[in-house]
């Protein structure tokens, strides 16, 4: 092996190491945990213009406790539903990082949209707003932003939740 | 069938213009070309970070053995057949690096 070549070795082996040591992950077969080729082939939200539509929000600065006010607020970014939040911890869960929110929607529960507010910028579409539909029928939906103060989903149910 | 990716074969490079989003080690990625969104696990977010184009796929197999301190085997099989799966979903490309 040439010295170039060692070199350039040497650097991917320290990238992998410390990448690895620093999110102290040990070793599995590398894996795809899902994939969704193409929005033709999401399952696709059949409950969004239905009675069952619902919009939760975080609280501002990564507080883990939705907004829970309902109507819609000067800084809300999804404006077509009042925020209602019956479905946090009954079906929806959000957990925190300063740039990222991620949210888990248990089976059934349908993602119809999603939005970052950050500073004064509302974002809607990737790559501030992606989601996953999981091989084990949940969602995954991350929103993250620089900027991010809150993020805001809409979801729905095709029949009405219990609880709600 | 002929395997797509072997020892000899290049390191491809990540495809430009994927956009990646982190959330507790494991990254999402978007193609935003295809609007493809997809997944990887803490150790396939790691590797991913290594898919520079540079080498050979046994090198970063010897690469990831030395840092995960397992079998080169087990290194390269397991690369192998993510290669074989980001390639599939069209998240690579093969275009070899300037020597």
């Amino acid at each position: 092996m040439g010295e170039s070549e060692g070199k350039r070795g040497l650097s991917r082996r320290d990238l992998i190491k410390r990448s690895a040591v620093v999110g102290g992950v040990a070793w599995a077969a590398p894996t795809i945990l899902s994939s969704l080729s193409s929005p033709a082939a999401a399952h696709t939200a059949t409950c969004c213009s239905g009675p069952n539509v619902f919009r939760l929000k975080s609280g501002d600065n990564c507080a883990t406790t939705p907004t829970c006010s309902t109507g819609v607020g000067a800084q809300d970014c999804l404006t077509t539903v009042g925020a209602n939040c019956c479905l946090f911890n009954n079906g929806v869960t959000l957990s925190c990082a300063d740039t990222t929110h991620t949210w888990t929607l248990a089976a059934g529960i349908q993602f119809c949209a999603g939005a970052a507010k950050a500073a004064l910028r509302c974002e809607t579409g990737p790559p501030q707003v992606t989601h996953v539909h999981n091989a084990n029928g949940t969602t995954t939906v991350t929103i993250t932003d620089p900027q991010l103060s809150h993020s805001e989903i809409v979801v729905c149910t095709p029949t009405a939740p219990a609880g709600c | 069938v002929t395997a797509r990716w072997r020892e000899s074969s290049p390191v491809p490079r990540r495809k430009p213009g994927v956009a990646h989003a982190e959330v507790d080690g494991e990254r999402v990625l978007y193609d935003p070309d295809t609007r493809a969104v997809i997944r990887l696990d803490r150790v396939a977010s790691v590797l991913w970070q290594g898919l520079d184009g540079n080498g050979t796929v046994a090198e970063f197999a010897a690469d990831t053995a030395g840092a995960f301190v397992i079998a080169y085997e087990e290194a390269l099989n397991g690369l192998i057949a993510l290669l074989e799966r980001l390639d599939n979903l069209g998240f690579l490309t093969t275009e070899r690096s300037r020597r």
